[in-house]
């Protein structure tokens, strides 16, 4: 019994329920036989695997769904021994470097390489090439995007690559250049809660509106996070109520708690605390800029507008120097401390001028 | 004077020495090999004409020497000429442009080209005169030399009347250039060098050279001075000069020396009596009992004395050293040359009837002061000489001279001595060595003969026996004990005595049963420094060096060596700890050497520094000994260093000199942040220091900075919340920029943006957040909480690697999203129906490939503080059923899945092959598992899931069939592990 989310994932171009025309697109690029190489891009949960997934269906047929794990070792050119977990089936293989850290240059040249080298032995077979797809692209080192380059140039005969990322910022514009760009955006309110409404249907159960449209926007555009939502609303309580309350992650949570506290107390030994939630988010591998995302949000519900735009030039400058540091913590609590600096002050003064 | 005592004891060893001190210069110069050749030529025949004052030549600072003796010999007037011609050109041009000395002239060739002059001309003379009037001040090479030519050409001429070996005749006034030249360069730029050591070592004299020294001083030395008293003073200072270098040269000049020394030798034997009553003999009656008078400097320029016995009120060193001070010479025995005597109580006999002999004045103690006295008053007699250049000589000399007292200090105690008595002095400290160490052959006291003035401290103060090791006077001192072992090695190792292993805790252990003795320390205990020069002991120095892979085996090497070994071996080492050496201190006799404590170093440094003429108060002398940490070599090093530049040390000086010296101790990183934070040190520090504070440790410093900044009471806030938060929030801002300046440097490798971090990281947070700190002091918790991190991010891998073919989504969406929603899906169900859930929480684990394992990842993944961990609402007796059915039923873990998968496909290939075929698959299944996974529970569960397997199909049972083989297989592979 898997979860809904799994269970109710649509496996051809023609079932998917939302960006019909690009699914219409690529349903034509497959049938003319051969397509470049392809960037698929969008934010988490709008559907980029699921829609490759049909891709491939669509090019090699039901032999895909065959799936299986695999690992490879590797050793890097410092002997240093390297295991990768890959899941592949005869046609393709899905592979996600970033798994290995800053070895991610070494999978790319030997695994993809030697995927790429093999030729398929019976051309009759219905393609001449394989399909690798390589997750997370966006968070290859540069080393590593700058060995893709190089193999995609190469081995384009063998193989297409299909590159899945969240955002195109962090490809170099190389490897973008030599891609098909498809976005998969994330589906709008109403596309999410007629899936919602759908699975239901297909599970024998009667979803309210209201319910539905609480879930969608609380999932903010993550179809993903919608459809776990709505299932365990449905473990919580059914049949469903339409006030029924839509747990929220335990992240969200104590995100949303820290913020809480920042705007209650400012002090260095409050900042002392928020340091380590702040931690505590990190290690539970919240992304910082979720994390920044989650703490502004709330943090500028209590600000005035100059304050606001201030609050926001901060985080926008400590979570750019996030990405050029290595201790994401240092340049978070930097942000809360300059939020509370300029909140104590602004406080100050609106207490001021009350009286 | 002492010193020529010493050199004729050991005279040999010595020349060496002087032989390899040779000025580097010398290897400059043109003509070195000829010279070479040239020398041992003259050394023979100067061995023949010994008595001649020519002798000079054959000296070994034939570092001077520019042209062969040959083409002097041959020197053809006309040449000779043309270059006076030259010189007086170049004179002139050096006198009209006041052109000081340069290095170049020194070095460079022209030089030769000077000395190649023999017959300066008349006019030259005149020329002369004028210049150096005119130039008084002026201390210009050429000057030196022109007079110095002057010099030379008359006593080329008087020499050659006496026609006596004109080749060194002509030789010489070469030499004397030379050697001028090299005096006036020093006294412009280098402080010492070797010409000065050797002028310092003016010592043994013949009598024939004191003589003619004498006569030549006589004009200057006498305090009625004439009318045209500028320029002869002048050319009487220069020849008195030149005399002293005589000196020296025939200092150096060994073969008769030695020869001479030899003979003393055999005449002190004889005077056994005299040497003991010389024993006996006291210090001074009445020490510092009159006023020293504060001679002029240069009063007694030109003066020789020689002081013997004991005088009244001050030690002969001291009389010496006053001597010096005043420009007098003293020297150790009586000859023509000698101008004084200096007579005390109980002088040497042989001395007073030499002095009667040669008609010398005799004074006594307060004969000498009003000599000093009376001549204070004369005009100084050395206008041309340049001040500083004689300060300089003379500040050497006496440099010299307390090295060479303090040298016989250190082998003895201080007794006055008179120079006679020296060489009876280095036997007796035989002696005592003999009866100190019966085993142990006498230290060899050639470490005092070397100029001393050229050694480190380190080297020259060296304790040269046991007693002047520094905190280890104690019968129950390591030196003691090592003795001791060294003393009664070969007796314990004869052979005759069983020798039973002591036990390790045995305090009172002389370690007779080892036959090696490892000695270890912290650098500049003097480890190294203790070990007893001997024949029959073998010394490896600094084991814990060996290293590499030229050493490798090389402690094996050694223990199999000291296994063997007929003599005792004693090794050195600093860190004993260290795992190199741990299998070498089974096989030694373990003497642990620690820091001695400041009193004892004081003690040792203060006396050091009393001979060397320092004045340091004790006080700034213990700042230097903590600052080094109780380093003797470095507290040597740092004091030599300093009195280098002013012997006479302030406590201000110091104080600045021990905070530099402190710089150079590294600081724990605890320290390193109270400092960085600490308001009252930044009162002394400069930006400078506070950014050394961060490359005490540039890795940790940071990290510590920013774990406590947080806790300090910056004064700049005090009373105000506003101004406290933005100093924090400026704080975190200067920690952020030193951050992303790590980054750079740690991935473009840019070590040179250091400082810049330093800045960021350490001195601007300590700058906004002066203060003090209000609580106790973190070790970062970044390190901890990133290796937390990381084991999350492990788990996060192997769960995500576990769903991975069910879960579209990545490792980030399945933390983030599905993590609360799967734990609650597998423990929901145990929670509401207890027993009953159990078939449904099975079902979902099957579904994502869980593990049960996984379930206590899922669970860490998704805890949070203060959050209650969902499996303790579960009944303990639902875990347990849980554990079992799961066990019991068996899930398809992901990697099982994998290999039944795999093996599924390739068995249904296989099928018609026969077993062998399945072996081989079996094989591969097992070294896949075996890299996999090191879990016991897999193979359990994999017994299960086979038949499970829903791709099995019909070939279910034969896979099973396979699968069980594999599994014995594996246990039977386990076994034998």
């Amino acid at each position: 019994m898997s979860l809904w989310v799994d269970k109710y994932r649509p496996n051809s171009l023609t079932k998917l329920d939302y960006h019909k025309t690009q699914a219409l697109h690529l349903k034509h690029l497959v049938q003319q036989g051969d397509f470049p190489h392809l960037l698929v891009y969008g934010p988490s949960g709008a559907g980029k695997k699921t829609r490759i997934f049909c891709l491939l269906r669509e090019l090699y047929g039901p032999g895909v769904e065959r799936l299986r794990l695999e690992h490879m070792n590797i050793q890097t050119p410092s002997n240093k021994k390297i295991d990768i977990t890959t899941v592949s089936s005869n046609y393709h293989l899905e592979v996600n470097p970033s798994d290995v850290g800053f070895h991610d240059r070494v999978v790319i040249q030997e695994l993809i390489k030697t995927v790429a080298q093999t030729h398929q032995l019976d051309p009759s077979g219905q393609r001449e090439f394989k399909v690798v797809v390589i997750c997370e692209a966006d968070c290859l080192t540069k080393d590593a995007q700058h060995a893709l380059r190089r193999t995609m140039e190469k081995y384009v005969a063998t193989c297409r690559i299909i590159l899945v990322a969240h955002t195109i910022s962090r490809v170099i514009p190389a490897i973008r250049s030599r891609c098909l760009g498809v976005r998969v955006g994330a589906p709008t309110k109403d596309e999410i809660i007629s899936i919602l409404q759908s699975i239901c249907r297909k599970e024998g159960l009667s979803l309210p509106n209201e319910l539905a449209e609480r879930i969608a926007m609380q999932s903010n555009g993550n179809l993903r996070r919608a459809v776990l939502f709505l299932e365990t609303c449905k473990v919580q309580q059914y049949p469903f109520q339409p006030d029924q309350k839509v747990a929220a992650h335990d992240w969200e949570i104590f995100l949303k708690d820290t913020a809480k506290m920042i705007v209650q107390e400012q002090s260095p030994q409050k900042l002392l605390q928020i340091r380590n939630r702040l931690y505590e988010l990190m290690i539970h591998g919240i992304p910082s800029e979720f994390i920044f995302k989650g703490l502004l949000q709330e943090l500028v519900k209590n600000c005035d507008m100059q304050l606001k735009t201030q609050v926001v030039e901060k985080a926008a400058f400590f979570e750019h120097r996030i990405h050029l540091g290595s201790k994401p913590i240092i340049h978070l609590e930097a942000f809360v401390a300059s939020f509370m600096a300029s909140y104590k002050k602004f406080m100050e003064a609106t207490v001021a001028d009350l009286f | 004077m002492v010193a020529p005592q010493h050199q004729q004891l050991l005279s040999v060893p010595q020349m060496s020495s002087t032989l390899a001190e040779r000025d580097i210069r010398s290897y400059f110069l043109p003509n070195v090999g000829s010279e070479k050749e040239g020398k041992s030529k003259e050394a023979k025949r100067v061995e023949r004409h010994r008595k001649r004052r020519v002798v000079v030549i054959d000296s070994d600072s034939d570092e001077d020497f520019q042209l062969s003796p040959v083409k002097k010999r041959n020197g053809n007037p006309d040449l000779s000429a043309s270059c006076a011609r030259d010189v007086k050109q170049k004179t002139d041009k050096d006198t009209s442009t006041l052109k000081p000395v340069e290095a170049a002239d020194v070095f460079g060739n022209s030089h030769i080209k000077r000395t190649v002059l023999k017959k300066p001309a008349e006019t030259h003379k005149v020329m002369e005169k004028d210049v150096k009037l005119q130039l008084e001040n002026q201390h210009s090479d050429t000057d030196f030399e022109a007079t110095l030519r002057l010099i030379d050409e008359q006593k080329y001429v008087h020499t050659r009347e006496k026609e006596k070996t004109p080749v060194k005749e002509k030789q010489k006034p070469q030499l004397h250039t030379s050697e001028f030249s090299t005096v006036a360069v020093h006294s412009h730029t280098v402080p010492r060098n070797v010409t000065k050591e050797t002028l310092s070592k003016t010592a043994q004299k013949l009598p024939s050279e004191r003589k003619e020294n004498k006569g030549i001083a006589k004009p200057i030395s006498q305090p009625t001075v004439s009318p045209d008293l500028t320029i002869k003073n002048k050319e009487g200072a220069y020849q008195s000069i030149r005399n002293e270098h005589n000196h020296e040269e025939k200092d150096e000049s060994s073969p008769p020396a030695t020869k001479r020394s030899d003979d003393v030798f055999e005449k002190k034997r004889q005077h056994a009596m005299q040497y003991q009553r010389y024993l006996q003999r006291e210090g001074p009656k009445n020490p510092g009992g009159k006023v020293v008078p504060q001679g002029e400097p240069g009063c007694l320029a030109g003066l020789v004395f020689v002081v013997t016995g004991v005088l009244e009120t001050i030690e002969r060193e001291e009389a010496t050293s006053i001597i010096k001070q005043c420009g007098g010479r003293v020297t150790s025995s009586v000859s023509r040359n000698t101008s004084y005597i200096v007579v005390g109580y109980e002088p040497g006999p042989s001395k007073i009837e030499k002095a009667t002999k040669l008609n010398i004045k005799q004074l006594t103690e307060d004969g000498l002061f009003d000599l000093i006295r009376t001549k204070s008053g004369s005009p100084d007699s050395l206008e041309i000489l340049p001040n500083s250049s004689k300060k300089n000589i003379q500040n050497d000399e006496e440099f010299k001279q307390n090295g060479k007292s303090c040298l016989n200090a250190i082998m003895h105690e201080t007794k006055v001595k008179t120079s006679k008595d020296i060489k009876n002095d280095f036997k007796k400290d035989e002696s005592a060595v003999h009866e100190n160490k019966s085993t142990l052959s006498p230290s060899p006291p050639a470490g005092g003969n070397i100029p001393e003035s050229h050694s480190l401290w380190a080297d020259k103060y060296k304790p040269l026996s046991t007693k002047q090791i520094i905190g280890q006077q104690g019968d129950r001192s390591n030196v003691k004990k090592l003795m001791k072992w060294l003393q009664e090695w070969h007796s314990n190792h004869s052979g005759k005595k069983k020798l039973v292993r002591p036990s390790p805790w045995a305090k009172d252990d002389t370690g007779a049963f080892f036959k090696a003795a490892l000695l270890s320390g912290p650098p500049g205990v003097g480890a190294a420094g203790r070990k007893p020069t001997e024949n029959h002991v073998l010394v490896m120095d600094e084991v814990d060096g060996m290293a590499g892979n030229e050493d490798r085996g090389g402690i094996q090497e050694l223990i199999q060596l000291i296994k063997s070994s007929r003599v005792p071996v004693i090794c050195t080492c600093n860190d004993r700890r260290h795992p190199k050496i741990r299998s070498l201190t089974n096989y030694c006799f373990d003497l642990q050497f620690s820091r001695p404590n400041a009193k004892q170093i004081l003690g040792a440094m203060m006396s050091i520094c009393f001979k060397e003429g320092i004045k340091v108060p004790p006080e700034a002398l213990n700042d230097i000994i903590t600052g080094a940490n109780h380093d003797i070599r470095q507290v040597l090093h740092h004091l030599s260093l300093w009195s280098v530049k002013d012997k006479q040390l302030s406590i201000e000086s110091i104080k600045e000199e021990t905070q530099k010296a402190k710089k150079d101790i590294k600081l724990g990183p605890w320290d390193v942040l109270k400092k960085v934070f600490s308001a009252d040190a930044h009162k002394t520090m400069s930006i400078r220091d506070k950014s050394d504070l961060f490359f005490h440790d540039y890795s940790l410093g940071p990290l510590f900075v920013q774990e406590n900044y947080l806790g300090v009471m910056p004064h700049k806030a005090r009373d105000n919340r506003n101004r406290l938060l933005e100093l924090v929030a400026r704080t975190a801002e200067s920690i952020s920029s030193g951050d992303i300046v790590e980054k750079t440097i740690r991935s473009k490798n840019s070590w040179n943006l250091l400082p810049l971090q330093a800045m960021f990281s350490s001195v601007l947070p300590g700058d906004f957040m002066e203060g003090h700190l209000t609580c106790q002091i973190n070790f970062p918790a970044w390190l901890g909480k990133n290796s937390h991190r990381n084991k999350f991010q492990r788990i996060l891998q192997e769960l995500h690697g576990h769903m991975r073919l069910c879960v579209s989504g990545s490792k980030e969406a399945v933390n983030m999203d599905y993590l609360t929603h799967l734990r609650d899906s597998v423990v929901g169900p145990l929670i509401k129906e207890g027993l009953d859930g159990v078939p449904a929480t099975l079902h979902v684990m099957q579904s994502y490939y869980l593990l049960r394992d996984d379930i206590d990842s899922l669970m860490e993944l998704s805890s949070w503080p203060n959050q209650k961990d969902p499996m303790s609402h579960v009944n303990s007796k639902v875990k347990a059923a849980l554990t079992h059915r799961f066990n019991k039923e068996g899930v398809m873990t992901p990697y099982s899945i994998v290999n039944i998968k795999k093996f599924a496909s390739k068995s249904n290939q296989d099928l018609e092959f026969d077993g062998d075929g399945q072996d081989v698959q079996d094989d591969e299944e097992k070294e896949e598992e075996d890299d996999i996974t090191r879990d016991a529970m897999i193979k359990a569960k994999k017994r299960r899931a086979a038949p499970q397997n829903p791709a099995s199909g019909g070939s279910r049972a034969k896979k099973q069939r396979v699968d069980n083989k594999g599994d014995r297989r594996k246990n039977a592979t386990g076994k034998r592990k």
